[in-house]
């Protein structure tokens, strides 16, 4: 089993690493899809503090049909696909969530554009910097459509 | 019964509810309040009494000053002492001050006890003095029973009485206020009819339950608007279309019989006749059809059919009729397992629908590359079909389900425009969604979803 780590903007991107870490792996992968984003600086926000909430309110329901439609290809490979939230902005933050969730490897593509709304940042500079190995995937992603096409777009890729 | 009376009236009755309840318990507290603090202050005269009657030195002189200037009065205020022999009952005192024996007999134990008759209290104490026992009894007329609970009484009543005229007024005030919003909305919509169907609720920009109701009529509206223009635009584009080769038909006709003709030009204008009055058919057929594929059209036959082979059936009745289209199947994301590809449909509706979509694919990207997809998520399976062609411009996209509606840059395809419509109908008979985003001069996508079968 391989615990592999791909950071998310809720786009086709890391669905079709998934993908591709489905079609390349060798072993039964447990997938962690990471969203980065900086806490609220809102007092109300922090004492209420949730990452089921926040979670619940970033992922589109395309996305979680896009990883169904990926869970359903590629039953025998993907053993599982959760989701984690990452505050830290930093390569030691993390180092120490990779450790947490014992990850081997984190994919990230080349040359994509990182989506961002309010709060979220692109954490790919803090994977670069920490011990993990990563594999940087060359994509061929046709123009961007908006979200509600995101299946369509996923399986006309 | 109108909801501004039956609020008014549920907001009296609970508030005067509550005001009798609180009224009630100050009432009982205040009468148990001075019922003990009379009878200790009794009590403490039956102390002062036997203190002053038995003990004969200078404190009972204090007693007595004590009692006389600093204690007031009482009303009818009485003392008796009894001296208690062993043998003797107090059944003669009890019948002479109307007491019960059964005080006496609590007294003579030793235990404080108390008595009330009408309005006088009556409070008795065990006293021991030189090896004997006497009863010492005091009796009093509770003033502040008599007059101040009276009082008390009579003010709750006139605050009841005050309060529930208040409540009165403030819950007519208040259900009309709650209401008022609501008899706006009425009103603005009694103005609105099919004459008038721009009209609006006006809205503001507050955020509350009356906005929402608000902007949901105004949806509601904008959607009876759309359709009455659909309808419109249905008949007279359905004119059109019908008229168009029954003009011909008449002007062929017209022409044939204004003079004597050859042969060649009777048999010329009879094809062209024939043409016509195919295409008149054709047209009025459709129509049938999509009226049967309708919600309120017959129930079709329904069984369990596999996503991808229906694909394939598609793709083979294309590769019949259109020799030169460049469909490409993809099936990189299908499921192995072949559960999860089961539908349950009509498998000639559904073929009509889904080869009605590729079709049009590759006529309005004039037989350029047509990507169909499929894949399965936990309970849809998901069919996606793209072309590059010309795209549907942004503001016609919402028309597109109109029947005999065909965008502005298809003057140069045949059509009729009763394809998608039909296609629409067929989909939502199977519960399932259609989708169609497009971007002009790049291309259109049609997502269609439909529910997984369950397949044991």
């Amino acid at each position: 089993m391989q615990t592999v780590l791909i950071p998310t903007d809720f786009t086709t991107t890391p669905l079709l690493l998934l993908k591709h870490a489905a079609l390349s792996a060798a072993d039964k992968l447990e997938v962690i899809f990471m969203y980065s984003t900086f806490t609220s600086d809102s007092i109300t926000d922090l004492l209420f503090y949730s990452p089921q909430r926040i979670l619940q309110a970033a992922i589109p329901r395309d996305f979680r049909e896009g990883c169904a439609i990926m869970m359903n290809k590629y039953p025998e490979k993907i053993s599982g696909i959760r989701y984690e939230v990452f505050h830290g902005n930093n390569a030691t933050a993390f180092q120490i969530l990779a450790d947490l969730n014992k990850v081997d490897k984190v994919l990230i593509a080349r040359d994509q554009p990182f989506r961002l709304h309010g709060y979220e940042f692109n954490p790919v500079s803090n994977i670069l910097t920490s011990n993990i190995p990563v594999e940087e995937v060359a994509m061929q992603v046709s123009p961007r459509v908006n979200e509600k096409d995101l299946i369509a777009q996923l399986l006309t890729s | 019964m109108k909801s501004t009376t039956r609020i008014a009236i549920a907001f009296f009755t609970v508030t005067l509810t509550l005001m009798i309840v609180l009224s009630g318990a100050v009432y009982y507290f205040v009468t148990e309040y001075t019922y003990t603090d009379f009878y200790k202050r009794l009590q403490t005269r039956a102390l002062l009494t036997a203190r002053i009657t038995f003990d004969k030195d200078s404190s009972s002189v204090a007693y007595q000053q004590m009692r006389e200037q600093i204690l007031e009065k009482l009303p009818r205020e009485k003392d008796y002492i009894f001296e208690i022999v062993p043998g003797k009952t107090f059944t003669s005192e009890s019948k002479r001050l109307g007491i019960p024996i059964s005080f006496f007999d609590a007294v003579s134990r030793g235990e404080p006890t108390n008595y009330q008759q009408d309005r006088v209290f009556y409070s008795g104490i065990l006293h021991q003095h030189s090896g004997r026992s006497y009863l010492v009894i005091v009796s009093a007329e509770n003033y502040f029973y008599t007059h101040h609970i009276t009082n008390l009484k009579r003010s709750l009543t006139g605050v009841v009485i005050f309060v529930s005229l208040l409540v009165l007024f403030v819950s007519i005030a208040f259900s009309r206020y709650v209401f008022n919003p609501v008899r706006q909305i009425t009103r603005q919509v009694k103005n609105i009819s099919s004459e008038n169907l721009h009209l609006r609720l006006q809205a503001s920009i507050k955020n509350d339950d009356i906005n929402e109701l608000k902007n949901t009529f105004n949806t509601m509206l904008d959607r009876l608007e759309t359709s009455f223009a659909t309808q419109n635009n249905f008949i007279s584009n359905a004119s059109h279309e019908l008229g168009t080769p029954l003009t011909v038909i008449i002007g062929e006709a017209d022409v044939a019989l204004s003079k004597e003709r050859n042969k060649e030009e009777y048999q010329e204008a009879i094809a062209s006749i024939l043409r016509e009055a195919e295409r008149l058919e054709r047209i009025t057929k459709s129509l049938l059809f999509l009226a049967q594929t309708g919600f309120d059209g017959k129930k079709q036959k329904m069984e369990i059919l596999r996503a991808d082979q229906l694909l394939w059936d598609v793709k083979e009745t294309i590769d019949r009729i259109n020799p030169k289209n460049k469909v490409q199947v993809d099936l990189s994301l299908i499921p192995d397992n072949p559960k999860k590809l089961k539908i349950l449909g009509n498998a000639q509706l559904l073929h009509l629908a889904i080869s009605n979509i590729v079709n049009n694919a590759c006529k309005y990207s004039s037989n350029q590359v047509v990507k169909v997809s499929i894949g399965t998520t936990d309970d849809q399976v998901v069919m996606v079909v793209k072309d590059f062609g010309i795209g549907i411009p942004n503001d016609e996209l919402e028309y597109i389900y109109d029947p005999f509606f065909r965008a502005s840059n298809t003057k140069n395809f045949e059509g009729y425009g009763i394809g998608l419509p039909l296609t629409r109908n067929i989909i939502r008979q199977h519960n399932g969604v259609i989708l169609v985003s497009s971007v002009q001069h790049e291309g259109t996508t049609v997502k269609l979803s439909f529910p997984l079968a369950l397949v044991p």
